[in-house]
C-alpha cells in the first residue's frame, strides 16, 4: 500500500507531496491522530514547550473523526510552516502516543520514520468517500469528521494542576493580579496603599479596577469584584494575601492571561498568546476561568483611596455606550413630485425594450442622454428632463446629482449642499437611492457615456480596431476562482436524459 | 447567453470569479448560436476576444481575434459542466444528476481534435488557464455553530454582527485540477476536452493526473509551428524531466493502455510511434545544441557511492528517456538521426557522445524496461522507408 520514498524522487502519487532540500517528503499539512483526549493534551503540552502554537495559526484544527471501524479519534490538522516543524511535531506525537501523517486536503500519508527516512508515498489513491483519508503503513483509514474542538475552548476547559511548592518563596517576584470580593476591595486597597507609603524604598505599586464577571442570564446581576495589579509585593505580605478568604492571587503568564498562584495549566499558555483575544483578561483558577471583558482600566491605588468612591470607579472601568445623535437617511413617500424626472434605472430584462426605443428617440435625446451599465440595470440620465422612457424606475433630484425615486423625498430634510458633500455626489459622480429600502449606490462620472456613443459604438468596425490595439494591455494576472451560484429547484432542466453513446 | 459569456467565459480567460450555475446541454448551446447576441453587450464579446488574443500570443504570434463560434461555446459549456460536478447542489459526484451532467459535458466536448494550427491555438486561448482555476471554500464560525460554503461567499446575514456573534471566517483555496481533481464520472469528458484542445496538455508534460497521452497530443504536434512551441517548452522544463514523462507515456501509447475515446484520439501505429520517437530525439538534439550541460557519464566510483548510500538512482529524471532513445538508436538509426544532418562535424560528434552517455545510463539503470523499449522501436522501424508522416483522423 505504501511505497518508501528514495532520495531525489520528484514525482509522487499523493497530490501535494514535495521533497524538501534534504529529500524528505512533506505535504502542506500535517495530521496527528490520537486515540484519546489525554494523549492529545499531552501532545499539546510537549509541542507548546518546543514550539509556539501561534506559529501554527491560522490553520490549526482539532477535529473528532470517526474511522471505518467505528472508533472515534482526535485528529490535529496543522500547516507545515517551516521545514523542521514536521520533525518536531512528529517527535512530540510519538512521545504522546500519537501517529503523524502528512499531505494536503483530505489525503494524508504516514510521515517518515526509521524504516523510511525520506518518507512514504502511496501506491494508489483511494476514491473512498470521507473527510480525511489517512494512509498508514498497516492500513488505510477513512474518517468522517463529526465535530471540531477549537483550541481556545480546549484551553479553557482543562483543569489546573497543582504546581510543586518550592521552599522559601511562595509567590514570584514579578507583577501579580489579586482579586478581592467587592466588600473586601476598599480595605485591601487601603492596606496596599498604607504598605506602599510605608515602604517608600521597596517600590510596591498597585493599581485597581472594579470589574464585572460573566452572567448566566441577561436578567441576573453580574457578580462584581475588585482586580488589583501589584508590583513587587513584599514577602511579608504573601501570607496575608494568599490565606485571606475572598482574596485570590494570580500569576500572569501573558499580558492577558493569569493563572492562580500554586497551580499551573497543563499546556504552556505562553506559546498560545494568539488563542486568547487581546481585549479580554483571562483568570484561570481551580474553580474555572473568569473572563473580564473588555480589558479593565486600572487606576492607581492612591487615587482610589483618596477619592473613596468605588462606585464612580466602576463606571470608569466598564463604561457603557452613550447614545449617538447620528441618524441614517430614509427615503419616504412625499405624495407628489418636487421636480422633473431626470433619470431612469432600467433593469436588464427590460433593456431589449430600451434598445427598440432607441430607434424612436430624437437625435437631441441620443446626444444629451447619458447611460451607465450597472450590475442591476442601465441608468439613463438626462441633464434637465428625461422624456420618452416610460418604464423602469424613474428618478428626480433630491439634491444636485442625488437621485431619489419619483414621488419620494429624503428625511431628515437636511440641506442639499450638505447631502452632496456627505454622500460624495461631487466631481460629476451621481448618487442613486434605488428604492425606499435599498442602500444608495454611487455611479462614477467616468462610466456615464453618451447614449449615442454606447448604441452606435458597438456596431461600427472601429471597435474591432480598438480591440486589437488594446490586446497587449489586457491583464491576465487575476486568478480564476470558482463561484457557485444557486441552481434553483430544477437544476437539470433542459438536459437530455440519454447519453451520447446511448 | 449574456450571463454565460460575461460571468463564465470571460473570467475563465481574463481571471476573476467564474460563476457556475445550472448545467448546460448541447441544445442550449445550439439555441445560443441561433439567437443573435444583444447589441448592448457586444463589448463583452470584444473583451473576451481581446483576452483570448492576449492568451494566444503567449504561444504564437496572433493578429486576428479568435472567432466566437460553436467550438468556443461547446468547449466553454463543457468546462462549465465539469466544474458544476463539484457544485454542492448536485448532490455529489456519484448522484444520478451528476451522471447526466457528465454525459452532457462529454457530448459538448466531443468535437474532435483541431484541424489546423490556428484552430488549435484558438481553442487553447479559451482553456489556457485551466490549471489556474481555484475553488475557495469558506467556513464561518459563529457562537452557535459553523457553516461551510463550498465555492461561495457567505451571505451577509451569516456574517452580521461579527463581534457579538463571534464570527470568524476560515477560507481554503485549492486548485481544481491538482488538488480537488476531476471526479471519476467526469473523466471521459475531461479527456474529450483535452482531445479537442490538446495544446495545453502538450505544453504541460509533467502533469500528474490525468497523465499526458500521445494519442491526444499527436494531432497538435503535426503542425510544425506548434511542435516547435511544445519542444521549446519541454526544453525549458528540462529535457530529462519532460523527456521522461513523454517516454513513459510512449509505453502506454504503444501498448494501447491509453484511455479509449472512440474515434476522437489517434491510435498507436508504426508511423505515429516513429514520429513520437523522432520528437523525443528532436528534444535531445535541441538540448545538445542549446542546452547548458552535457550528459554526465556514470563512473564506477559514482556507482559504488550510490550502492554504499543505498540510493536508487533509477528514479532520477532522464532514465526513461535514455532507455527509449538508446533502444531507438540501436534498432534504427533513422529514428534518432535526421536525414539532412551530416554524419561528420562538431554537431554530429556532440550528439554521438550524448547517445553514448545515454546508452551507459540506460545500461546501468534501465535494463528492466530496455526490452520493452526495443519492442517499441522495432514496431516504429518497420516502415523505415517513409519519414515521419502519419495521418490524423478527419473530423
Amino acid at each position: 500500500m505504501l511505497q518508501r520514498v528514495v532520495l531525489g524522487q520528484v514525482r509522487f502519487n499523493l497530490p501535494g507531496l514535495m521533497a524538501d532540500a534534504r529529500g524528505i517528503v512533506v505535504g502542506r499539512q500535517l495530521a496527528v491522530r490520537f486515540a484519546a483526549i489525554d494523549r492529545l493534551v499531552g501532545f499539546l503540552r510537549l509541542l507548546s514547550a518546543e514550539q509556539s502554537i501561534d506559529d501554527l495559526q491560522p490553520g490549526l484544527r482539532i477535529v473528532y473523526a470517526r474511522g471505518g471501524a467505528g472508533t472515534r479519534e482526535a485528529i490535529v490538522l496543522m500547516p507545515v510552516g517551516s521545514p523542521g516543524l514536521a520533525d518536531v511535531v512528529s517527535q512530540a506525537a510519538r512521545l504522546a502516543g500519537g501517529q503523524t501523517f502528512t499531505g494536503t486536503g483530505k489525503q494524508f500519508v504516514q510521515y517518515r520514520d526509521a524504516r523510511a527516512p525520506f518518507g512514504y508515498d502511496v501506491a494508489a489513491l483511494s476514491d473512498a468517500a470521507g473527510d480525511l483519508i489517512l494512509y498508514g503503513s498497516e492500513q488505510m483509514v477513512v474518517y468522517r469528521v463529526e465535530s471540531e474542538l477549537p483550541l481556545a475552548k480546549l484551553l479553557l476547559r482543562l483543569s489546573l494542576v497543582r504546581a510543586e511548592r518550592r521552599a522559601g518563596t511562595s509567590l514570584p517576584d514579578g507583577p501579580l493580579y489579586v482579586t478581592a470580593r467587592r466588600g473586601l476591595g476598599p480595605m485591601l486597597a487601603a492596606y496596599l496603599h498604607r504598605a506602599a507609603v510605608a515602604s517608600t524604598g521597596g517600590g510596591l505599586r498597585a493599581a485597581a479596577a472594579l470589574c464585572e464577571g460573566a452572567t448566566a442570564s441577561a436578567f441576573g446581576a453580574a457578580e462584581s469584584f475588585w482586580l488589583f495589579r501589584v508590583d513587587r509585593l513584599p514577602p511579608r505580605m504573601h501570607g496575608l494575601i494568599t490565606r485571606t478568604p475572598g482574596v485570590d492571587v494570580f500569576v500572569p503568564v501573558t499580558d492577558n492571561v493569569a493563572i492562580a498562584a500554586g497551580y499551573r495549566h497543563p499546556i504552556h499558555l505562553g506559546s498560545c498568546r494568539g488563542t486568547f483575544p487581546a481585549e479580554r483578561l483571562h483568570l484561570f483558577s481551580p474553580g474555572g476561568v473568569t473572563e473580564v471583558s473588555p480589558l479593565p482600566v486600572l487606576a492607581a491605588i492612591e487615587d482610589i483611596v483618596r477619592v473613596r468612591a468605588p462606585e464612580a470607579r466602576a463606571a470608569t472601568v466598564a463604561p457603557r455606550a452613550r447614545p449617538d445623535l447620528a441618524l441614517s437617511l430614509r427615503v419616504e413617500a412625499s405624495g407628489r413630485s418636487t421636480g422633473p424626472t431626470v433619470a431612469a434605472l432600467i433593469p436588464w430584462n427590460r433593456v431589449s425594450w430600451f434598445q427598440r426605443l432607441c430607434y424612436a428617440l430624437p437625435a437631441s435625446a441620443l446626444r444629451r442622454y447619458k447611460v451607465a451599465a450597472l450590475e442591476r440595470g442601465v441608468l439613463v440620465r438626462a441633464n434637465d428632463v428625461l422624456e420618452g422612457v416610460p418604464f423602469g424606475t424613474l428618478f428626480e433630484l433630491a439634491a444636485p446629482d442625488v437621485l431619489v425615486p419619483v414621488g419620494t423625498r429624503l428625511v431628515p430634510a437636511v440641506s442639499p449642499a450638505l447631502l452632496v458633500e456627505r454622500l460624495g455626489a461631487t466631481e460629476g459622480n451621481t448618487v442613486v437611492f434605488p428604492d425606499r429600502t435599498g442602500a444608495p449606490f454611487r455611479v462614477p462620472a467616468a462610466v456615464m457615456v453618451p447614449l449615442e456613443l454606447r448604441v452606435v459604438g458597438a456596431l461600427t468596425p472601429a471597435i474591432a480596431d480598438r480591440i486589437v490595439d488594446g490586446l497587449r494591455d489586457e491583464p491576465n494576472a487575476e486568478p480564476v476562482e470558482i463561484e457557485n451560484r444557486t441552481m434553483g429547484p430544477m437544476p437539470l432542466w433542459g438536459l437530455r436524459r440519454t447519453t451520447p453513446g446511448g | 447567453m449574456r450571463r454565460f459569456v460575461a460571468d463564465f467565459l470571460l473570467p475563465i480567460v481574463r481571471g476573476g470569479p467564474a460563476h457556475i450555475g445550472r448545467p448546460l446541454g448541447l441544445d442550449a448551446i445550439l439555441r445560443m448560436l441561433r439567437d443573435p447576441f444583444p447589441i448592448a453587450d457586444a463589448t463583452t464579446l470584444a473583451d473576451l476576444a481581446a483576452c483570448r488574443v492576449a492568451s494566444a500570443r503567449r504561444v504564437t504570434p496572433v493578429v486576428e481575434p479568435p472567432p466566437f463560434d460553436e467550438a468556443t461555446l461547446r468547449l466553454g459549456a463543457a468546462l462549465h459542466d465539469l466544474l458544476a460536478l463539484g457544485h454542492p447542489e448536485l448532490g455529489g459526484a456519484r448522484s444520478r444528476r451528476a451522471d447526466r451532467v457528465a454525459a452532457a459535458a462529454l457530448e459538448l466536448a466531443s468535437i474532435g481534435p483541431p484541424r489546423s494550427a490556428r484552430e488549435a491555438v484558438n481553442r487553447h486561448s479559451l482553456l489556457a488557464r485551466l490549471p489556474e482555476i481555484v475553488r475557495v471554500d469558506r467556513t464561518v464560525f459563529f457562537w452557535a455553530g459553523r457553516q461551510t460554503y463550498v465555492g461561495r461567499r457567505p451571505p451577509p446575514r451569516v456574517t452580521a454582527l461579527p463581534t457579538l456573534r463571534r464570527v470568524r471566517i476560515e477560507q481554503t483555496s485549492r486548485s481544481w485540477l491538482r488538488e480537488i481533481g476531476i471526479p471519476v464520472i467526469g473523466r471521459q469528458a475531461f479527456l474529450a476536452l483535452n482531445v479537442a484542445s490538446p495544446l495545453g496538455e502538450a505544453l504541460d508534460p509533467l502533469r500528474l493526473d490525468p497523465p499526458i497521452a500521445w494519442g491526444r497530443i499527436l494531432p497538435v504536434l503535426r503542425f510544425p509551428k506548434l511542435a516547435r512551441v511544445v519542444a521549446s517548452q519541454a526544453v525549458a522544463n528540462g529535457v530529462d524531466r519532460a523527456g521522461d514523462a513523454l517516454a513513459d507515456a510512449l509505453y502506454r501509447f504503444a501498448s494501447f493502455h491509453d484511455p479509449q475515446l472512440g474515434q476522437l484520439g489517434i491510435d498507436a501505429s508504426p508511423e505515429a510511434i516513429a514520429f513520437a520517437l523522432r520528437f523525443l530525439a528532436h528534444l535531445v538534439w535541441l538540448d545538445v545544441m542549446f542546452g547548458a550541460a552535457a550528459e554526465k557519464p556514470e563512473s564506477a566510483d559514482a556507482a559504488n557511492v550510490s550502492n554504499i548510500a543505498n540510493i536508487d538512482r533509477s528514479l532520477e529524471p532522464g532514465v526513461d528517456l535514455a532507455v527509449m532513445l538508446t533502444a531507438a538508436a540501436r534498432t534504427a538509426r533513422a529514428l534518432v538521426w535526421p536525414a539532412d544532418v551530416p554524419d561528420t562535424g562538431d554537431l554530429a560528434d556532440a550528439f554521438r557522445a550524448r547517445l553514448d552517455a545515454l546508452g551507459k545510463r540506460a545500461h546501468i539503470h534501465g535494463m528492466p524496461r530496455y526490452s520493452a523499449a526495443i519492442g517499441i522501436a522495432e514496431l516504429a522501424a518497420a516502415p523505415t522507408t517513409s519519414p515521419a508522416a502519419f495521418t490524423s483522423p478527419t473530423v
